[in-house]
Protein backbone atom coordinates (compact mmCIF):
# COMPACT_ATOMS: atom_id res chain seq x y z
CA UNK A 1 0.00 0.00 0.00
CA UNK A 2 1.12 3.65 -0.93
CA UNK A 3 1.77 5.82 2.18
CA UNK A 4 -0.87 8.10 1.14
CA UNK A 5 -3.12 5.49 1.32
CA UNK A 6 -1.50 4.30 4.63
CA UNK A 7 -2.18 7.60 5.91
CA UNK A 8 -5.73 7.87 4.77
CA UNK A 9 -6.12 4.98 6.56
CA UNK A 10 -5.18 6.14 9.56
CA UNK A 11 -6.90 9.68 9.64
CA UNK A 12 -6.32 9.64 13.62
CA UNK A 13 -2.59 9.89 13.02
CA UNK A 14 -3.78 14.09 12.84
CA UNK A 15 -5.99 13.94 15.78
CA UNK A 16 -3.56 11.96 17.76
CA UNK A 17 -0.70 15.10 17.10
CA UNK A 18 -3.65 17.68 17.62
CA UNK A 19 -4.62 15.85 21.41
CA UNK A 20 -7.99 15.81 19.62
CA UNK A 21 -8.68 11.64 19.65
CA UNK A 22 -11.13 10.18 22.49
CA UNK A 23 -9.18 8.47 24.90
CA UNK A 24 -10.67 4.48 23.38
CA UNK A 25 -9.55 6.11 19.79
CA UNK A 26 -6.27 7.45 21.30
CA UNK A 27 -5.60 4.07 22.82
CA UNK A 28 -6.08 2.30 19.87
CA UNK A 29 -4.30 4.66 17.56
CA UNK A 30 -1.37 4.23 20.28
CA UNK A 31 -1.39 0.42 19.65
CA UNK A 32 -1.19 0.82 16.02
CA UNK A 33 1.16 3.30 16.16
CA UNK A 34 3.97 1.27 18.13
CA UNK A 35 4.43 -0.54 15.18
CA UNK A 36 3.50 1.40 11.85
CA UNK A 37 6.77 3.43 11.21
CA UNK A 38 4.90 5.30 8.51
CA UNK A 39 2.05 6.20 10.89
CA UNK A 40 4.95 7.40 13.78
CA UNK A 41 6.54 9.33 10.60
CA UNK A 42 3.13 11.27 9.95
CA UNK A 43 2.30 11.56 14.12
CA UNK A 44 6.02 13.55 13.86
CA UNK A 45 5.53 15.73 10.69
CA UNK A 46 2.04 16.61 12.33
CA UNK A 47 2.80 17.31 15.50
CA UNK A 48 5.21 20.22 14.65
CA UNK A 49 2.27 21.58 12.67
CA UNK A 50 0.01 21.42 15.61
CA UNK A 51 3.01 22.89 17.93
CA UNK A 52 2.67 25.22 15.45
CA UNK A 53 -0.66 26.61 15.51
CA UNK A 54 0.03 27.27 19.54
CA UNK A 55 1.63 30.20 17.79
CA UNK A 56 -0.85 31.79 15.56
CA UNK A 57 -1.40 35.41 16.07
CA UNK A 58 -5.01 36.43 17.35
CA UNK A 59 -7.18 36.84 14.62
CA UNK A 60 -7.88 39.95 15.04
CA UNK A 61 -9.28 41.96 12.31
CA UNK A 62 -8.65 45.75 12.00
CA UNK A 63 -11.55 48.31 11.90
CA UNK A 64 -14.09 48.80 9.23
CA UNK A 65 -13.38 52.19 8.73
CA UNK A 66 -9.10 51.96 9.02
CA UNK A 67 -8.30 51.76 4.90
CA UNK A 68 -9.97 55.09 4.89
CA UNK A 69 -8.32 56.59 7.83
CA UNK A 70 -5.19 55.45 6.20
CA UNK A 71 -5.93 57.31 2.80
CA UNK A 72 -7.09 60.05 4.90
CA UNK A 73 -3.94 60.50 6.76
CA UNK A 74 -1.35 60.02 3.97
CA UNK A 75 -3.48 62.67 1.89
CA UNK A 76 -3.66 64.92 5.07
CA UNK A 77 0.44 64.59 5.10
CA UNK A 78 0.48 65.59 1.61
CA UNK A 79 -1.74 68.18 1.29
CA UNK A 80 0.06 69.70 4.36
CA UNK A 81 3.21 69.54 3.15
CA UNK A 82 2.17 71.04 -0.37
CA UNK A 83 0.00 73.69 0.67
CA UNK A 84 0.13 74.38 4.44
CA UNK A 85 -1.67 77.64 4.81
CA UNK A 86 -3.38 78.87 1.24
CA UNK A 87 -5.39 76.24 -0.49
CA UNK A 88 -3.55 74.99 -2.99
CA UNK A 89 -6.53 75.31 -6.06
CA UNK A 90 -6.36 79.21 -5.76
CA UNK A 91 -2.78 79.17 -5.73
CA UNK A 92 -2.56 76.70 -8.35
CA UNK A 93 -4.78 78.44 -10.48
CA UNK A 94 -3.46 81.92 -10.00
CA UNK A 95 -0.06 79.76 -11.25
CA UNK A 96 -1.66 78.72 -14.41
CA UNK A 97 -3.05 81.79 -15.19
CA UNK A 98 0.26 83.98 -14.97
CA UNK A 99 2.00 80.80 -16.66
CA UNK A 100 -0.88 81.19 -19.36
CA UNK A 101 -1.02 85.02 -19.87
CA UNK A 102 -4.55 85.30 -19.95
CA UNK A 103 -6.38 88.42 -18.69
CA UNK A 104 -9.67 87.06 -17.71
CA UNK A 105 -10.15 85.99 -14.19
CA UNK A 106 -9.60 83.24 -12.51
CA UNK A 107 -12.46 82.00 -10.35
CA UNK A 108 -11.24 81.32 -6.93
CA UNK A 109 -11.75 78.57 -4.40
CA UNK A 110 -13.90 80.54 -2.10
CA UNK A 111 -15.94 81.82 -4.87
CA UNK A 112 -19.93 79.57 -4.96
CA UNK A 113 -22.62 80.38 -7.69
CA UNK A 114 -25.88 79.60 -6.77
CA UNK A 115 -29.43 79.08 -7.92
CA UNK A 116 -31.17 79.57 -4.43
CA UNK A 117 -31.23 81.30 -1.26
CA UNK A 118 -29.55 78.30 -0.08
CA UNK A 119 -26.72 78.48 -1.55
CA UNK A 120 -25.99 82.27 -0.60
CA UNK A 121 -26.22 80.78 2.55
CA UNK A 122 -23.75 78.52 1.72
CA UNK A 123 -21.60 80.64 0.03
CA UNK A 124 -21.52 83.07 3.52
CA UNK A 125 -20.55 79.99 5.67
CA UNK A 126 -17.91 79.56 3.63
CA UNK A 127 -16.14 82.88 3.52
CA UNK A 128 -16.85 82.86 7.18
CA UNK A 129 -15.38 79.65 7.93
CA UNK A 130 -12.29 80.74 5.76
CA UNK A 131 -11.54 84.17 7.73
CA UNK A 132 -12.17 82.44 10.96
CA UNK A 133 -10.48 78.80 10.81
CA UNK A 134 -7.29 79.65 8.71
CA UNK A 135 -5.63 78.34 11.42
CA UNK A 136 -7.77 74.97 11.77
CA UNK A 137 -6.15 74.21 8.46
CA UNK A 138 -3.11 73.45 9.59
CA UNK A 139 -3.01 72.31 13.09
CA UNK A 140 -6.24 70.27 13.51
CA UNK A 141 -7.26 66.89 12.05
CA UNK A 142 -10.90 67.20 11.59
CA UNK A 143 -13.32 64.17 11.84
CA UNK A 144 -13.60 62.80 8.65
CA UNK A 145 -17.20 63.44 7.22
CA UNK A 146 -17.12 61.39 3.61
CA UNK A 147 -14.78 60.14 1.39
CA UNK A 148 -15.41 60.02 -2.46
CA UNK A 149 -13.87 57.84 -5.12
CA UNK A 150 -13.90 59.62 -8.80
CA UNK A 151 -13.86 57.91 -11.72
CA UNK A 152 -13.59 58.67 -15.07
CA UNK A 153 -16.72 59.21 -17.24
CA UNK A 154 -16.78 57.64 -20.59
CA UNK A 155 -14.42 58.83 -23.10
CA UNK A 156 -12.11 60.06 -20.57
CA UNK A 157 -9.23 59.10 -18.81
CA UNK A 158 -7.58 59.58 -15.20
CA UNK A 159 -9.00 58.54 -11.43
CA UNK A 160 -9.03 60.20 -8.13
CA UNK A 161 -10.42 60.50 -4.54
CA UNK A 162 -11.28 62.77 -1.69
CA UNK A 163 -11.93 63.20 1.77
CA UNK A 164 -13.99 65.66 3.56
CA UNK A 165 -13.19 66.27 7.31
CA UNK A 166 -15.84 68.32 9.12
CA UNK A 167 -14.73 71.21 11.40
CA UNK A 168 -16.04 74.60 12.48
CA UNK A 169 -17.89 75.80 9.89
CA UNK A 170 -17.38 73.97 6.44
CA UNK A 171 -15.37 71.40 5.09
CA UNK A 172 -11.89 70.25 4.70
CA UNK A 173 -11.45 68.98 1.53
CA UNK A 174 -8.11 66.87 0.34
CA UNK A 175 -8.34 65.96 -3.63
CA UNK A 176 -5.94 63.96 -5.47
CA UNK A 177 -5.96 63.45 -8.91
CA UNK A 178 -4.15 61.19 -11.42
CA UNK A 179 -3.85 60.46 -14.78
CA UNK A 180 -5.68 63.83 -16.24
CA UNK A 181 -4.71 65.39 -19.53
CA UNK A 182 -2.61 68.26 -19.08
CA UNK A 183 -5.05 71.30 -19.82
CA UNK A 184 -4.34 73.29 -22.48
CA UNK A 185 -3.33 76.62 -22.37
CA UNK A 186 -5.96 78.95 -20.61
CA UNK A 187 -7.73 75.77 -19.76
CA UNK A 188 -8.16 74.79 -15.99
CA UNK A 189 -9.89 71.98 -13.77
CA UNK A 190 -12.67 73.14 -11.59
CA UNK A 191 -14.52 70.97 -8.58
CA UNK A 192 -17.84 71.31 -8.42
CA UNK A 193 -20.44 69.49 -5.84
CA UNK A 194 -23.69 68.45 -7.24
CA UNK A 195 -26.73 68.61 -5.08
CA UNK A 196 -29.54 66.22 -4.98
CA UNK A 197 -31.77 67.88 -7.91
CA UNK A 198 -29.06 68.77 -10.15
CA UNK A 199 -29.80 68.19 -13.78
CA UNK A 200 -29.32 69.83 -17.08
CA UNK A 201 -31.55 73.01 -17.15
CA UNK A 202 -31.78 73.21 -13.30
CA UNK A 203 -28.32 72.80 -11.89
CA UNK A 204 -27.49 72.82 -8.61
CA UNK A 205 -23.61 72.70 -8.15
CA UNK A 206 -21.42 74.39 -5.89
CA UNK A 207 -18.09 75.19 -6.94
CA UNK A 208 -15.48 73.97 -4.68
CA UNK A 209 -12.33 75.31 -6.81
CA UNK A 210 -10.06 75.31 -9.98
CA UNK A 211 -6.58 73.70 -10.51
CA UNK A 212 -4.13 72.37 -12.77
CA UNK A 213 -2.21 69.71 -13.01
CA UNK A 214 1.39 68.85 -13.58
CA UNK A 215 2.94 66.73 -16.93
CA UNK A 216 1.79 63.25 -15.05
CA UNK A 217 -1.89 64.58 -14.73
CA UNK A 218 -1.54 64.05 -11.08
CA UNK A 219 -2.59 66.83 -8.49
CA UNK A 220 -2.91 66.76 -4.79
CA UNK A 221 -4.04 69.52 -2.50
CA UNK A 222 -6.43 71.12 -0.23
CA UNK A 223 -9.77 72.84 -0.34
CA UNK A 224 -11.82 74.32 1.68
CA UNK A 225 -16.16 74.53 1.36
CA UNK A 226 -19.29 74.93 3.23
CA UNK A 227 -21.31 72.81 0.67
CA UNK A 228 -22.37 69.25 3.31
CA UNK A 229 -20.90 65.92 1.82
CA UNK A 230 -24.46 64.68 3.15
CA UNK A 231 -26.37 67.09 0.93
CA UNK A 232 -24.04 67.65 -2.40
CA UNK A 233 -23.13 64.27 -2.57
CA UNK A 234 -21.77 64.30 -6.45
CA UNK A 235 -18.47 65.63 -6.79
CA UNK A 236 -17.37 66.35 -10.45
CA UNK A 237 -14.40 67.92 -12.35
CA UNK A 238 -14.48 69.38 -15.05
CA UNK A 239 -12.11 71.16 -17.48
CA UNK A 240 -13.01 74.73 -18.09
CA UNK A 241 -11.58 77.97 -19.15
CA UNK A 242 -12.15 81.69 -18.17
CA UNK A 243 -15.78 82.89 -18.78
CA UNK A 244 -18.81 83.68 -17.07
CA UNK A 245 -18.80 81.59 -13.83
CA UNK A 246 -21.02 78.46 -15.03
CA UNK A 247 -20.35 74.92 -15.43
CA UNK A 248 -19.30 74.96 -19.49
CA UNK A 249 -16.72 71.74 -19.49
CA UNK A 250 -18.12 67.86 -19.75
CA UNK A 251 -18.03 66.51 -16.69
CA UNK A 252 -14.85 64.27 -16.69
CA UNK A 253 -14.35 62.77 -13.17
CA UNK A 254 -17.14 62.01 -10.88
CA UNK A 255 -17.55 60.46 -7.68
CA UNK A 256 -20.42 59.86 -4.93
CA UNK A 257 -19.84 60.60 -1.55
CA UNK A 258 -19.81 58.35 1.09
CA UNK A 259 -20.56 59.61 4.31
CA UNK B 1 10.45 30.85 -14.82
CA UNK B 2 7.57 28.55 -13.03
CA UNK B 3 3.92 29.86 -13.11
CA UNK B 4 4.45 30.39 -9.37
CA UNK B 5 7.81 32.99 -9.14
CA UNK B 6 6.23 34.34 -12.76
CA UNK B 7 3.24 35.63 -10.49
CA UNK B 8 5.75 36.49 -7.24
CA UNK B 9 7.00 38.78 -10.16
CA UNK B 10 4.33 40.80 -11.36
CA UNK B 11 2.62 41.39 -8.19
CA UNK B 12 6.17 42.50 -7.22
CA UNK B 13 5.97 44.54 -9.90
CA UNK B 14 3.18 45.58 -9.82
CA UNK B 15 3.72 46.81 -6.32
CA UNK B 16 6.78 48.91 -6.82
CA UNK B 17 4.04 50.45 -9.69
CA UNK B 18 2.03 51.81 -6.97
CA UNK B 19 4.81 53.02 -4.47
CA UNK B 20 6.06 55.11 -7.61
CA UNK B 21 2.57 56.60 -8.22
CA UNK B 22 2.97 57.63 -4.05
CA UNK B 23 6.07 59.05 -4.44
CA UNK B 24 4.78 61.24 -7.29
CA UNK B 25 1.93 62.58 -4.77
CA UNK B 26 -0.68 59.98 -6.78
CA UNK B 27 -1.52 59.20 -3.51
CA UNK B 28 -5.70 58.02 -3.09
CA UNK B 29 -5.77 54.31 -5.37
CA UNK B 30 -2.27 53.13 -4.80
CA UNK B 31 -2.51 53.87 -0.73
CA UNK B 32 -5.80 52.17 -0.99
CA UNK B 33 -5.14 49.52 -3.12
CA UNK B 34 -1.52 48.69 -0.90
CA UNK B 35 -3.76 48.64 2.65
CA UNK B 36 -5.83 45.92 1.60
CA UNK B 37 -3.17 43.74 0.62
CA UNK B 38 -1.47 44.49 3.25
CA UNK B 39 -3.59 46.51 5.91
CA UNK B 40 -4.73 43.36 8.01
CA UNK B 41 -1.09 42.07 8.44
CA UNK B 42 0.55 45.41 9.19
CA UNK B 43 -3.08 46.14 12.03
CA UNK B 44 -2.07 42.75 13.53
CA UNK B 45 1.61 43.56 13.55
CA UNK B 46 1.04 46.28 15.38
CA UNK B 47 -1.88 44.58 17.67
CA UNK B 48 0.93 42.54 18.96
CA UNK B 49 3.80 44.55 19.45
CA UNK B 50 1.55 47.22 20.81
CA UNK B 51 -0.69 45.79 22.87
CA UNK B 52 -3.53 48.39 22.23
CA UNK B 53 -6.06 48.42 19.39
CA UNK B 54 -5.89 51.85 19.08
CA UNK B 55 -1.83 52.21 18.96
CA UNK B 56 -2.02 49.36 16.22
CA UNK B 57 -4.31 51.32 14.42
CA UNK B 58 -2.54 54.72 14.57
CA UNK B 59 0.62 52.43 13.60
CA UNK B 60 -0.99 51.56 10.74
CA UNK B 61 -1.84 54.97 9.38
CA UNK B 62 1.74 56.28 10.25
CA UNK B 63 3.09 53.72 8.35
CA UNK B 64 1.84 54.84 5.15
CA UNK B 65 2.51 58.06 5.89
CA UNK B 66 6.33 57.32 5.84
CA UNK B 67 5.88 54.91 3.00
CA UNK B 68 4.93 58.21 1.13
CA UNK B 69 7.71 60.02 2.57
CA UNK B 70 10.19 57.19 1.81
CA UNK B 71 8.42 55.88 -1.73
CA UNK B 72 10.98 58.19 -3.91
CA UNK B 73 13.71 56.05 -1.90
CA UNK B 74 12.38 52.52 -2.60
CA UNK B 75 14.49 50.24 -4.74
CA UNK B 76 12.64 47.54 -5.64
CA UNK B 77 15.97 45.50 -6.45
CA UNK B 78 16.82 45.32 -3.07
CA UNK B 79 13.14 44.56 -1.05
CA UNK B 80 9.81 43.66 -1.85
CA UNK B 81 7.06 46.53 -1.31
CA UNK B 82 5.89 44.34 1.57
CA UNK B 83 9.19 44.02 3.37
CA UNK B 84 9.45 46.93 3.40
CA UNK B 85 6.09 48.26 4.85
CA UNK B 86 7.24 45.98 7.83
CA UNK B 87 10.68 47.67 8.26
CA UNK B 88 8.89 51.23 8.11
CA UNK B 89 6.12 49.36 10.32
CA UNK B 90 8.64 48.08 12.54
CA UNK B 91 10.60 51.53 13.52
CA UNK B 92 6.88 53.04 13.80
CA UNK B 93 6.14 50.58 16.33
CA UNK B 94 9.27 51.32 18.19
CA UNK B 95 8.44 55.37 18.07
CA UNK B 96 5.15 54.66 19.83
CA UNK B 97 6.06 52.45 22.01
CA UNK B 98 9.04 55.17 23.44
CA UNK B 99 6.30 57.66 23.39
CA UNK B 100 5.39 58.25 27.10
CA UNK B 101 1.25 58.53 26.22
CA UNK B 102 1.75 55.10 24.47
CA UNK B 103 2.74 53.17 27.99
CA UNK B 104 0.95 53.15 31.39
CA UNK B 105 3.19 54.64 34.61
CA UNK B 106 5.59 53.21 35.33
CA UNK B 107 9.55 53.53 36.40
CA UNK B 108 12.02 53.67 33.92
CA UNK B 109 13.24 50.62 35.60
CA UNK B 110 9.98 48.53 34.90
CA UNK B 111 9.56 49.39 31.04
CA UNK B 112 10.71 46.37 29.13
CA UNK B 113 12.89 47.25 25.90
CA UNK B 114 11.20 46.50 22.82
CA UNK B 115 12.76 43.53 22.09
CA UNK B 116 13.82 43.15 18.50
CA UNK B 117 14.57 41.78 15.95
CA UNK B 118 13.37 38.38 17.58
CA UNK B 119 10.27 39.98 19.38
CA UNK B 120 9.79 41.05 15.25
CA UNK B 121 10.42 37.62 14.12
CA UNK B 122 8.45 35.82 16.38
CA UNK B 123 5.65 38.07 15.79
CA UNK B 124 6.31 37.78 11.83
CA UNK B 125 5.79 34.03 12.00
CA UNK B 126 2.59 34.17 14.31
CA UNK B 127 1.42 35.80 11.33
CA UNK B 128 2.62 33.83 8.68
CA UNK B 129 1.11 30.92 10.97
CA UNK B 130 -2.59 32.71 11.29
CA UNK B 131 -2.84 33.30 7.44
CA UNK B 132 -1.99 29.81 7.11
CA UNK B 133 -4.86 28.71 8.95
CA UNK B 134 -6.68 31.42 7.23
CA UNK B 135 -6.23 29.65 3.44
CA UNK B 136 -7.56 26.23 4.67
CA UNK B 137 -11.00 25.51 3.44
CA UNK B 138 -13.63 26.65 6.06
CA UNK B 139 -14.82 23.02 6.72
CA UNK B 140 -10.96 21.98 7.35
CA UNK B 141 -9.90 24.80 9.64
CA UNK B 142 -13.49 24.65 11.37
CA UNK B 143 -12.68 21.15 13.36
CA UNK B 144 -8.97 22.30 14.16
CA UNK B 145 -10.20 25.77 15.61
CA UNK B 146 -12.87 23.72 17.40
CA UNK B 147 -9.69 21.16 18.92
CA UNK B 148 -7.33 24.39 19.74
CA UNK B 149 -9.84 26.96 21.10
CA UNK B 150 -12.13 25.09 22.50
CA UNK B 151 -9.86 21.73 23.15
CA UNK B 152 -13.25 19.67 22.04
CA UNK B 153 -12.75 16.09 21.13
CA UNK B 154 -13.00 14.76 17.73
CA UNK B 155 -16.65 13.14 19.29
CA UNK B 156 -17.28 16.12 20.39
CA UNK B 157 -16.82 17.96 17.06
CA UNK B 158 -19.06 15.47 15.26
CA UNK B 159 -21.56 16.15 17.99
CA UNK B 160 -21.42 19.67 17.83
CA UNK B 161 -21.55 20.00 13.89
CA UNK B 162 -23.75 17.27 13.58
CA UNK B 163 -21.35 15.36 11.28
CA UNK B 164 -20.24 11.42 11.45
CA UNK B 165 -17.47 11.06 13.15
CA UNK B 166 -15.22 9.51 10.33
CA UNK B 167 -16.15 12.93 8.96
CA UNK B 168 -14.19 14.95 11.57
CA UNK B 169 -11.08 12.52 11.29
CA UNK B 170 -10.59 12.70 7.82
CA UNK B 171 -11.00 16.47 7.74
CA UNK B 172 -8.55 17.17 10.65
CA UNK B 173 -6.14 14.65 9.01
CA UNK B 174 -6.58 16.69 5.32
CA UNK B 175 -6.18 20.31 7.46
CA UNK B 176 -3.54 19.64 8.97
CA UNK B 177 -1.70 18.45 5.98
CA UNK B 178 -3.33 21.43 3.91
CA UNK B 179 -1.62 23.58 7.11
CA UNK B 180 1.52 22.13 6.38
CA UNK B 181 1.61 22.73 2.90
CA UNK B 182 0.54 26.00 3.32
CA UNK B 183 3.24 26.78 5.91
CA UNK B 184 6.10 25.49 3.71
CA UNK B 185 4.81 27.91 1.21
CA UNK B 186 4.56 31.01 3.24
CA UNK B 187 8.61 30.46 4.13
CA UNK B 188 7.86 28.93 7.35
CA UNK B 189 10.98 26.42 8.09
CA UNK B 190 10.11 24.50 10.90
CA UNK B 191 7.59 21.90 9.39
Amino acid sequence: MSDAGHALDHPEAAGYALRALDPDDAARFEEHLSSCEQCQAQVAEFTLVAESLALAAPAAEPPAGLGLKVVAAVQDAVAAESAPVVPAAATTAAKADRRNGAAARVRRWWQFRWASPLYAAVAAAAVTAAVFTGSLLIHSSPALAATISLRAQPGFSGSGSATARAAQGGFQINLTVSNLPVPGPGQFYECWYAGPGNRPGHLELVTAGTFTVNNSGSHTFSMWSAADPAVFKIMQITLEQPGDASQHGKVILSGIART
Amino acid sequence: MSQTKAAVTDVAEEEAVLVARIARGDVGEPVAELYRRYGRRLYRFGLQHLGNEGLAEEMVQETFVRLWRAAGRFDASKASVGTYLYVLARSTAADLYKRPSSRPLASDADVPELAMPDSVDQILDSMIIREALESLPEAQAEVIRLTRDEGLTQTQIAERLNVPLGTVKTRTFHGIRALRAALTERGYGDV
